[in-house]
């Protein structure tokens, strides 16, 4: 018999509702830079939260030997740190300590992964939590096949009757589309669909979650949202920071990889899908999924393919320059970045998606580091008005009305539009009618890791990635990998602290457009 | 109006001080009316600093109505300030506007007509009303009337029996569409939160139909009663698990209070061990234990435990068939009355749980059982 938490009399009506059922979370990759900065802390919180289950345990597994209280040590500190809530609260630190533990693991040895089974059938019975687990990946990415294959070859991947088993996978979800394909066949053969949480740390944002309900909770935005009356749409992620010390990843990777083929895309997909039947997972990943299918593919004619691809997409390297008043150093001189690296570190490209909604809307997306500010923001413009009345004003064209989906910083939603100045003449200026989160909410928005973590818990897999969605978002980006690899850039072509390369201002101005001055 | 002229001029002056002085930006943010019914002040003081905190969550625009009901003069006065707080990311400076009306002797039946010349149009109102809720007065009933939502507090009962049947019966039949809450229930959430976490396992919670013994020890402000909180978690579980009463509680020694429920199969005792309040005027709940005695025996307890000046804890446990499975222990910020009245004011519907409790504890406790 499969109980859940809704059949709990108790729980109805408890505002607290979204509370996870008894389980054990097996972290592998547990001795890494993610656990301790985001997954240890972003689960004391719910703890503190009181949102886990009774006998919430965790499980870190990696190859460094430790004991389970130099484990319990680590996390503690790291909660400390990294934690937001400040430090930990002994008493309930102390319990929430009581249900960690640690696995030491060759990860390609089955028979660690019997111990780990051993381990878990133990905190079952100590600790109740009902062999419900939830594994997550937080390795390097060419680990996750044998974990998984090791996970399947010793039935853990397998629930009894009445519990569940799921896995969390980071990203990246494979270099390309052939290793992201290669990668879900490999999880497939072990997991089932429904068993998979591909996580974007973007979708646990509060303000990404709050475009579905600007747009389908509000009567005045849909009818307006199509061609008929937008102009165009940009999708902007700029920060201001280089590669820190993640410069071997982001050498492999670059900015397409990194934030377009993944996070915009996704950004790109809440805008314009249509209406979901429902807010059921699969309903709502099924119009991601339709409308990213719906994006005009690059033509891939091998003779015509770089011409196609520079049409459309843009990118670019760093070099140094000034990021607020502070000179910084170029892409090439970071760490662990090769002197002649020909990674791009900015990325813009423009989709067309070819429906009844959409025909002919230009979506610009652009995602670059040491740009001179960190804003992350969806901006939907809209079209002139028909017929410019006003056009003997002495204020030159009218700007147009603008919707701006602001993600970070400054969480909010603002609607720009021409007002008339007071007076006796007809002077028209722009204003902004702003909505903040932290002005209207004084409540702070939960930690991405935390929305996530907790929905993988509850089984909710709306804010994850589905496997057909990740191969969709690769396949649109892969002519533009493949025409990329094939030229050599001019590399470095924008200074650090400023807006990208003049080539990606050409590739929205030859359209009679500009990007927005942010 | 005189009132609503001020507010213009706080807010042009509060600009111009801001530009003036090269401050953050000043932005006026008002989400609902919050009308506090406050008798009793001697200042606003302590008034204006829930406002000032509430508003940091819940930017609002605050009435305050000071009744001095028993002065002799008949005098109303009005007048205007901001509560300012800067903002989540500290960029702006958000305000609030709080109008003050106190109100003497007579006075104080002008006060709603005063308040509904005040609210903000089209946004939510809501009623605090902090005084003994007072059902029969026809104050309280005018401004229900205007009010979506009335926020009381059944820990100010004077006989918490009397007064939960009373309310029930004001709820039910006077106003049904009005959304009522009561802190002292919202005082309750963790521990129902921790309650219902026992039984989330799928093995535990076919505990719930073999349940035959409640026993709660819980605070009381006087010896021979029992505190609102332990009849509105006995309304609960019983509301929830459909227990119905068998006859009325009565009190079988001098610190217990008994009764008896049914369910389908079976006959539940509910036993309320009471004691001298630690705090004066404040009766809580401080322990509460489940218990099948059918094989397999099971127990399913949360304890409340001390812990700073700040926070207290909750602590689980359960045992199962003779074997202890880990608890948890729950951190609990002491919920000031501010705090519970900013959790109040994050909905804005029906408790139609809470609604089910007084049902249920107004059959309870009614005198013809």
């Amino acid at each position: 018999m499969k109980a859940t938490l809704s059949e709990n009399p108790l729980r109805e009506g408890l505002r607290l509702q979204r509370v996870a059922e008894p389980c054990a979370v097996v972290i592998f990759g547990a001795s890494g830079d993610l656990t301790k900065r985001k997954l240890v802390p972003a689960l004391y919180s719910l703890a503190q939260q009181n949102l886990l289950g009774e006998g919430f345990s965790i499980v870190g597994a990696a190859r460094t030997p430790m004991a389970h209280d130099t484990f319990r040590a680590a996390m503690r500190n790291a909660v400390n740190q990294f934690y937001e809530g400040g430090p930990v609260d002994p008493t309930l630190w102390e319990n929430f300590a009581a249900g960690l533990f640690y696995l030491p693991m060759d990860y390609k040895n089955q028979e660690n992964y019997h111990m780990l089974a051993g381990l878990l059938a133990q905190i079952d019975r100590e600790r109740g939590t009902c062999g419900n687990r939830l594994f997550y990946l937080s390795t390097p990415p060419s680990l996750y096949t044998d974990i998984i294959q090791m996970l399947g070859a010793t039935g853990l991947n397998r629930s009894n009757p009445g519990s569940w088993v799921r896995i969390i996978i980071e990203k990246p979800i494979g270099y390309d589309l052939e290793s992201a394909r290669a990668l879900n066949r490999e999880v497939l053969k072990v997991f089932t669909e429904d068993q998979v949480y591909r996580i974007d740390h973007y979708l646990g944002k509060e303000t990404v979650q709050n475009i579905m309900v600007l747009r389908f909770a509000n009567g005045i935005f849909e009818p307006l949202w199509n061609r008929r009356y937008i102009d165009h749409i940009q999708i902007t992620a700029a920060e201001t920071i280089g590669v820190e010390n993640r410069g071997g990843y982001y050498e492999q990777a670059g900015a397409l990889r990194d934030m377009i083929q993944n996070h915009m895309l996704q950004l790109l997909a809440l805008v314009a899908m249509e209406p979901p039947i429902s807010l059921k997972a699969n309903d709502v990943r099924d119009e991601k999924t339709k409308v990213l299918r719906a994006v005009r593919p690059i033509p891939t004619d091998p003779e015509h393919l770089i011409q196609e691809v520079n049409k459309v997409a843009v990118r670019g390297q760093y070099g140094e320059g000034s990021v607020g008043g502070q000179r910084v150093k170029g892409y090439r001189q970071e760490e662990n970045v090769n002197p002649e690296s020909n990674t791009e570190t900015y990325a813009a490209v423009k989709f067309l998606i070819d429906n009844w909604r959409w025909a002919e809307v230009p979506f610009y997306v652009r995602a670059g580091k040491r740009l001179p500010k960190r804003v992350t923001e969806i901006a939907i413009q809209f079209r002139q008005v028909p017929h410019l009345l006003f056009k003997n004003t002495a204020e030159g064209p009218l700007e147009p009305n603008t919707l701006i989906l602001r993600i970070q910083p400054d969480e909010g939603i603002s609607l720009k539009f021409e007002a008339k100045l007071p007076g006796q003449a007809i002077h028209i200026r722009p204003v902004n009618m702003d909505f903040q989160y932290g002005t209207s909410f004084g409540k702070k928005s939960p930690e991405a890791y935390e929305r996530l973590l907790l929905d993988a818990m509850l089984g909710d897999s709306t804010l994850f990635a589905r496997g057909d969605m990740v191969e969709v978002s690769w396949q649109l980006v892969m002519p533009i990998l493949k025409a990329w690899q094939q030229t050599t850039p001019q590399f470095p072509n924008y200074e650090a602290g400023t807006w990208g390369p003049k080539e990606a201002d050409e590739l929205i101005q030859k359209d009679g457009r500009r990007w927005r001055r942010l | 109006m005189e009132i609503e002229r001020d507010l213009r001029e706080l807010w042009k002056q509060m600009a111009e001080a801001a530009q003036a002085e090269g401050q953050q930006m000043v932005l006026r943010v008002c989400v609902l009316n919050l009308l506090v019914y406050a008798p009793g002040q001697r200042s606003t003081g302590e008034i204006s600093k829930i406002m000032a905190e509430v508003t940091t969550e819940h930017p609002s625009r605050g009435i305050v109505m000071l009744p001095k009901p028993e002065a002799p003069s008949s005098v109303v006065h009005a007048w205007v300030t901001a509560q300012c707080h800067v903002s989540v990311g500290g960029r702006k400076q958000v305000c609030c506007e709080q109008i003050v009306v106190t109100a003497e002797g007579e006075g104080i039946f002008q006060l709603p007509s005063i308040v509904r010349s005040l609210l903000v149009s089209d946004l939510p109102v809501v009623l605090w009303w902090r005084d003994i809720p007072a059902l029969g007065n026809r104050l309280f009933k005018e401004l229900v009337e205007t009010s979506d939502r009335v926020i009381i507090d059944s820990a100010r009962l004077p006989d918490p029996e009397e007064g939960l049947i009373e309310l029930a019966a004001f709820i039910q039949r006077e106003f049904p569409w009005a959304a009522f809450s009561d802190l002292n229930w919202s005082r309750l959430t963790p521990w129902r939160v921790a309650v219902a976490g026992l039984f989330d396992a799928p093995d535990r919670l076919s505990c719930l139909n073999r349940l035959n013994l409640v026993e709660i020890q819980c605070d009381s402000s006087s010896m021979d009663s029992v505190s609102s909180q332990a009849l509105l978690i006995i309304g609960w579980l019983a509301s929830r698990l459909k227990w119905h009463p068998v006859s009325r509680p009565r009190w079988t020694e001098r610190h217990i209070y008994q009764m008896e429920l049914a369910a389908p199969n079976r006959t539940i005792l509910i036993r309320v061990k009471t004691s001298p309040a630690i705090n004066p005027g404040r009766a809580d709940l401080r322990s509460l234990k489940l218990i099948a005695e059918s094989d397999p025996p099971a127990q399913f307890v949360v304890i409340g435990r001390d812990g700073s000046s700040h926070h207290s804890y909750l602590q689980t446990y359960i045992e199962f068939g003779g074997t202890p499975i880990a608890g948890k222990i729950t951190c609990l910020n002491k919920e000031s009355e501010t705090r519970l009245l900013s959790q109040e004011l994050e909905i804005l519907g029906h408790d139609t749980v809470y609604e089910q409790v007084l049902e249920f504890l107004a059959e309870l406790l009614n005198p013809r059982i």
